[in-house]
């Protein structure tokens, strides 16, 4: 007989259910909340794509982990991997003539291969928003300023958002005279942190005031002191541009009173030169990866027609969950809800009560499916349901 | 605060990594007489010790359930994906190398050749560099095997002094890597607890700085 698969979910998925899918709504809501507060609309865009839209996708989203199927003209789709380059097909194809700029956001599952047994999820539960049509400080700022309220709306006391720029480490390698294969290991040791290597091949190329900044990069990060030490190894006026600027974003939201909660590392890499501007990470104490990733992306419009710059960050929704039912989520209490029965006779009674009762916000109020009191009851006491009310010539309430 | 947890790799690093700890001030009587604890706090507490094999130490670090590991480069090359690797802890040098029967040329011929190995990934990626098609066979033991059974025509594996090479009729013919132990850190521990693993990182710069003046005195 062929081994039947109907009772299992795929590797990398599963059900999610009960305690774990009313904390995951939550904090869908609180996101949502945030999101819409901040005047962001939803989109929802389908769940495949043309693997055309997703070119040059910065790291792990690159196409060898996207899934692929075929459309019935032999067309590659793909799963989609990520929501940020279909909202862009959207806005520059669909919302062209719209008044901009244009706030966003989705609440989409994205999925990517992952490694076998590697204990990874396949589909990710996503949350996002894209500000697009704006590149001035302010859109930095107000990106900036929701993901620290994401973090902090969902209930993390102990977060950090950690601000980087996309340009820092293009500009200070591209123009060593050294050949792709080198520029490329520069480029990997700086994302591995790896200073002995990272120092062994610089010490092949010849010195300049360059060699000597890359030597650093790796080590610049960690609190606003990182500013002055970098401003004291980066000689180039780009780079100083660059610096002046993250100080300046540092400095504004310090007046808010968030400094405590930002973190820099100069040593960001930009697969693809997908970002083209600052690039921020969430962290939440207690978990091993950035639940929280976004930056400037002024590139990728163009690349559906118009010429916009834009930004936006991404969450990932299920890392979010896990660490707050870790951390004793519980669902903020409802008012107690009741079981409705009413007798042979009274069922439209009993319907219309009901509803009246479900005015209450909030409140559950289940119809007993059953024919008599007696197993109303045995149901109630079996799911925790405090009252059981009887529907008949009068209303009885029995507290259970 | 939890204290910081270091996983330390079994087997061929254990030894080395134990003398680099203790070299650092830290009782590792406990893991020597270990029993069958996993887990063995050192330092005050502040530091947690985990034994595990190599590869695993990768998944650990990764998921952040341990903040730091001691694990070798041919692990990382062949594992890992997104950590932090800050040091060069200088023991356990060897190499990741392609061997062959002694006398006979690896690359002649224009058939596909079969190459045997524990780390599949490691030899796919060299070849994939060289752009050769290459058939790969994983391989749990003695990899030497697999040439002499007949299964494959070279093999990728770890090389300190090429004596189970030789006493195999095999010799290197490339080094792929060169190979030594390694500090991995855990991409978001590094950044949340940036203070207490500097600071470690730091007594280990000095650990290992003595250990090489007390070599070089002996040698003088």
């Amino acid at each position: 007989m062929l081994k039947s698969y109907h009772l299992i979910t795929p590797k990398g998925t599963k059900d999610i259910l009960l305690e774990e899918c009313e904390a995951q709504s939550w904090i869908e809501e609180q996101l949502r909340g945030i999101f819409s507060g901040y005047g962001y609309c939803q989109v929802v865009t389908p769940g495949v794509e043309y693997l055309d839209v997703y070119a040059n996708q910065p790291g792990n989203a690159g196409s060898e982990h996207m899934f692929k199927l075929l459309d019935n003209e032999g067309r590659i789709m793909v799963l989609r991997p990520d929501s940020t380059a279909p909202i862009a097909r959207l806005a520059a194809t669909r919302l062209r003539r719209s008044v901009m700029p244009l706030r966003l956001y989705y609440n989409q599952r994205v999925y990517r291969q992952k490694g076998l047994y590697s204990g990874r999820r396949i589909e990710t539960a996503q949350m996002g928003a894209e500000l697009i049509g704006a590149d001035s400080t302010r859109a930095d700022l107000e990106m900036l300023h929701i993901a620290m309220e994401v973090l902090a709306g969902c209930g993390f006391q102990d977060y950090r958002i950690e601000l980087g720029h996309g340009g820092l480490c293009g500009l200070l390698i591209d123009g060593l005279p050294a050949d792709s294969g080198q520029k490329e290991g520069l480029r990997q040791f700086i994302r591995e942190k790896n200073y002995a290597a990272l120092n062994d091949l610089l010490d092949t190329l010849e010195q300049s005031d360059q060699t000597r900044a890359i030597r650093h990069l790796p080590g610049l990060f960690g609190g606003r002191e990182v500013l002055d030490r970098a401003e004291a190894v980066f000689q180039e006026r780009e780079a100083r541009e660059i610096l002046a600027y993250l100080r300046s974003l540092f400095d504004i939201l310090r007046r808010l009173g968030l400094g405590d909660r930002l973190l820099l590392d100069l040593g960001f890499v930009n697969d693809n030169d997908y970002y083209t501007g600052i690039i921020f990470q969430g962290y939440v104490q207690g978990l091993g990866e950035a639940a929280l990733l976004g930056g400037r992306y002024d590139r990728l419009l163009a690349r559906f027609g118009e010429p916009w710059p834009a930004i936006g960050f991404g969450v990932n929704v299920d890392l979010l969950t896990k660490r707050r039912l870790e951390e004793g989520w519980q669902r903020p209490a409802p008012p107690p809800g009741a079981l409705i029965w009413g007798g042979t006779g009274y069922e439209a009674l009993s319907l219309q009560y009901a509803k009246t009762l479900r005015q209450t916000p909030g409140m559950t109020v289940e119809n007993s499916v059953f024919a008599d009191l007696a197993q109303s009851e045995a149901y109630a006491r079996a799911k925790g349901i405090p009252q059981l009310h009887e529907v008949g010539e009068t209303i009885k309430i029995h507290v259970l | 605060m939890k204290p910081l947890r270091i996983a330390v790799a079994k087997g061929r690093l254990e030894e080395k990594t134990l003398e680099l700890l203790a070299a650092m001030g830290m009782d590792c009587s406990l893991a020597k007489d270990k029993g069958r604890k996993l887990i063995l706090p050192l330092g005050e507490g502040r530091l947690e010790l985990v034994l595990a094999k190599a590869p695993d130490i990768i998944t650990y670090v990764e998921y952040g359930v341990c903040e730091m590991g001691i694990v070798g480069k041919d692990t990382i090359m062949e594992m890992a994906q997104s950590l932090y690797e800050v040091m060069d802890l200088g023991f356990g040098v060897c190499r990741m190398a392609l061997a062959a029967a002694v006398g006979r040329n690896f690359y002649q011929g224009f058939g596909a050749k079969t190459v045997a190995t524990k780390y599949p990934h490691i030899a796919r990626t060299y070849f994939e560099s060289k752009a050769m098609d290459v058939n790969i066979v994983k391989i749990e033991g003695s990899v030497e095997l697999a040439p002499l059974l007949g299964l494959a025509d070279g093999i990728v594996d770890i090389v300190e002094t090429g004596g189970t090479l030789r006493a195999n009729g095999l010799e290197e013919k490339e080094t792929v890597a060169q190979l030594s132990a390694r500090l991995v850190v855990n991409v978001a521990g590094m950044k949340l607890r940036r203070g207490e693993i500097e600071a470690f990182l730091s007594r280990l710069r000095q650990a290992l700085a003595k250990g090489e003046t007390a070599v070089g005195a002996g040698e003088g």
